[in-house]
């Protein structure tokens, strides 16, 4: 039952990632990019880790797609865009991608995945444990984290405010 | 560690100081004070302190220190030069600043980890705010292309970065760069092939951060595009950071495989310094020729990657940061010739000689030592580098060579602008109007230069 809907979550995420890459329409690319976030959740939930499921949907498929809508709606870009590459961009791009491709599955194929270490019991993404390692081994980084956290905020802000002096460039440049 | 929280702390108060006041000189002397006191924790910390250590995750061991305390030199002149630049946009002005110190933050982070994740985190705290800082000139449309650019191909590098990390993390089953070593050596043959196809991940992310050919497309756009401090920022200690970090991990962990990323890393070397010379001399702009410029030292630095079992971490430190000060001294000079940040060709340095001839004099250090001419800090650089990576890799070593006579022709174009344009006989020369913090920072870049020459074995003999 596990393997099944493993391989029914991978199936659908994988055919939804290339449906966002390969839809002409904006709106639709979203739509298939959201799926793709939900089979992933799934994946966590099979992992036995409700809280990164429960996380991912809300800030993934939840905010983050939301506000993807909204700035495409906004600025009314459902229309199907125009094809800018060129065929050579395109031919490169695909090659360059499919030798990434043929490497991983070379590289992919006789390998033999071992557990990791402590992963056996299936307890360990239970939010308990997840807080535990979160403010014990891993509390630098999740500190740390902060800073780059305010760094992205200031960072937006000051994108985005209009300057004092020109009052005169306000939105309608949209 | 000391470092990094007063940085952080002074990065807040710039933030607020810049929302309670219009006087620029306030955050800027701010700034100033929190990195002289961040320098001076970082010299306690190496002299006498207990480096700060979390077991697994951060370090700061020597190695840190050294690097923070040259990133920290290198912002300390940047801030006290920002003085004309951002003209038009000086209400935000507490903003960059913070923006800056906390990219500084990121930079220390590269220095001292001891987890991917940690350099992981470094890399986007680093990158985050320089994505913002590219695009500070709202109304000028090459500094919001330089912002996209950057920030969509920083994005895709940080796409490989993590996935090759993932892969790494699958075979090894560590994020510790010492565990990931160990792993390396008792597993031997038995390593699963995908590790090697991590390895190569992480080498074309951080490839791309240091501006190597062929992920170095972004970096003349943004150079040029960018507002100028923001442009020095980036090409004197987000360079230094990345080799930071590039050098630390490769070190420290995969110098045992170098069999398997060696080559990859040899043809990205030598592409970097060829296509970055030969590319130089065709640039009339001097901001894509400093961007070019970059591009070619980081083939060069490359070579200290090459190397890295040799444990050249002292050379990296003298090359960068003689590669560093004479870029911000050639930087200062030009800010304090243009007056604002549309790109201006080399011209601009036209008889500079007679109208500033102590900031044409620097000037001239500045490019001699980018050239690598012998009395200055970047012949002394350039020469240790060279000289530890002969051994191993001698046909490289030559081009590097070759690739540096080449770059003489661009360096020695300016210093000819400066010194012996012709002009016409009995036309009056204005004297530039060099402002106090300009004057301080190219007095301070050419006593740096020189002084490094008096004593480069001191920097190297230092414990890296």
């Amino acid at each position: 039952m596990v393997a099944f809907l493993f391989y029914l979550l991978s199936a659908v995420s994988v055919l939804c990632a290339l449906l966002v890459l390969l839809m002409r329409n904006p709106v639709h690319s979203v739509l298939s990019l959201i799926i793709a976030f939900f089979a992933i959740a799934g994946h966590y939930v099979l992992l036995n880790a409700q809280f990164l499921a429960i996380v991912h949907v809300i800030v993934y498929a939840g905010a983050i797609m939301v506000l993807f809508l909204f700035v495409l709606m906004i600025l009314n870009l459902n229309k199907a865009a125009p094809p800018y590459q060129t065929t050579l961009v395109k031919v490169m791009g695909a090659i360059a991608g499919g030798l990434l491709l043929v490497t991983m599955v070379a590289s992919l194929k006789h390998s033999a995945i071992q557990p990791v270490a402590g992963a056996e019991d299936g307890q360990i993404g239970l939010v308990k444990n997840l807080g535990k390692a979160l403010f014990t081994e891993y509390v630098v980084p999740f500190e740390i984290s902060s800073i780059l956290f305010l760094a992205a905020m200031v960072g937006a802000v000051t994108l985005g405010m209009r300057n004092k002096k020109d009052n005169s460039s306000a939105i309608t440049h949209l | 560690m000391k470092a990094l929280l007063i940085i952080f702390v002074t990065g807040l108060l710039a933030l607020f100081f810049g929302l309670r006041t219009d006087k620029r000189w306030v955050v800027q002397a701010l700034t100033v004070a929190g990195l002289i006191a961040a320098l001076g924790a970082t010299y306690y910390d190496w002299a006498w302190g207990t480096p700060f250590e979390m077991a697994g995750m951060i370090h700061f061991d020597h190695y840190a220190l050294a690097f923070s305390g040259i990133s920290i030199c290198a912002t300390l002149l940047i801030a006290l030069m920002s003085d004309r630049s951002y003209q038009g946009s000086e209400e935000n002005y507490g903003d960059y600043f913070a923006l800056i110190l906390f990219s500084l933050c990121g930079a220390f982070c590269l220095f001292s980890f001891e987890s991917l994740i940690m350099m992981f985190l470094g890399i986007e705290i680093l990158s985050i705010p320089m994505y913002a800082l590219a695009g500070a000139q709202k109304d000028r449309l090459a500094s919001n292309e330089a912002a996209l650019k950057y920030f969509l191909m920083g994005a895709f590098a940080t796409g490989f970065l993590l996935f090759g990390i993932a892969l790494v993390y699958g075979a090894t089953a560590s994020f510790n760069i010492t565990e990931i070593s160990t792993a390396i050596q008792s597993k031997g043959a038995l390593m699963p092939a995908f590790f090697y196809v991590g390895v190569i991940l992480i080498l074309v992310g951080l490839s791309f951060k240091v501006g190597a050919v062929p992920f170095h497309y972004w970096s003349p756009d943004v150079y040029e595009g960018s507002p100028n401090l923001v442009t020095v920022f980036m090409s004197a200690v987000v360079k230094i950071a990345a080799f930071g970090a590039f050098f630390r991990l490769f070190a420290g962990s995969f110098s045992g495989i170098i069999g398997q990323w060696g080559p990859t890393l040899s043809v990205i070397a030598l592409l970097t310094m060829t296509l970055g010379n030969v590319t130089a001399v065709m640039q009339t702009n001097f901001k894509r020729l400093m961007a070019y410029s970059s591009i070619a030292h980081a083939g060069y630095l490359l070579l200290g990657i090459l190397s890295s079992e040799r444990g050249v971490g002292g050379v990296m430190l003298v090359y960068l940061l003689s590669y560093a000060v004479a870029t911000i001294s050639a930087f200062a000079v030009y800010m304090a010739l243009s007056k604002d940040n549309e790109g201006a060709g080399i011209q601009i340095f036209r008889v500079l000689s007679r109208r500033d001839g102590w900031s044409a004099a620097a000037m001239a250090v500045a490019m001699l030592s980018l050239a690598g001419i012998p009395p200055t800090a970047g012949f002394f650089g350039k020469y240790f580098l060279f000289a530890e990576a002969f051994p191993d890799y001698p046909l490289l070593v030559l081009a590097a060579v070759l690739n540096s006579a080449v770059s003489v022709y661009y360096y020695f174009r300016v210093i000819i602008e400066m010194y012996f344009a012709p002009v016409a006989e009995g036309t009056a020369v204005a004297k530039t109007d060099f402002g106090r913090n300009y004057r301080i920072v190219i007095i301070a870049g050419l006593i740096l230069l020189l002084g490094m020459s008096l004593a480069p074995g001191w920097l190297l003999g230092l414990p890296v």
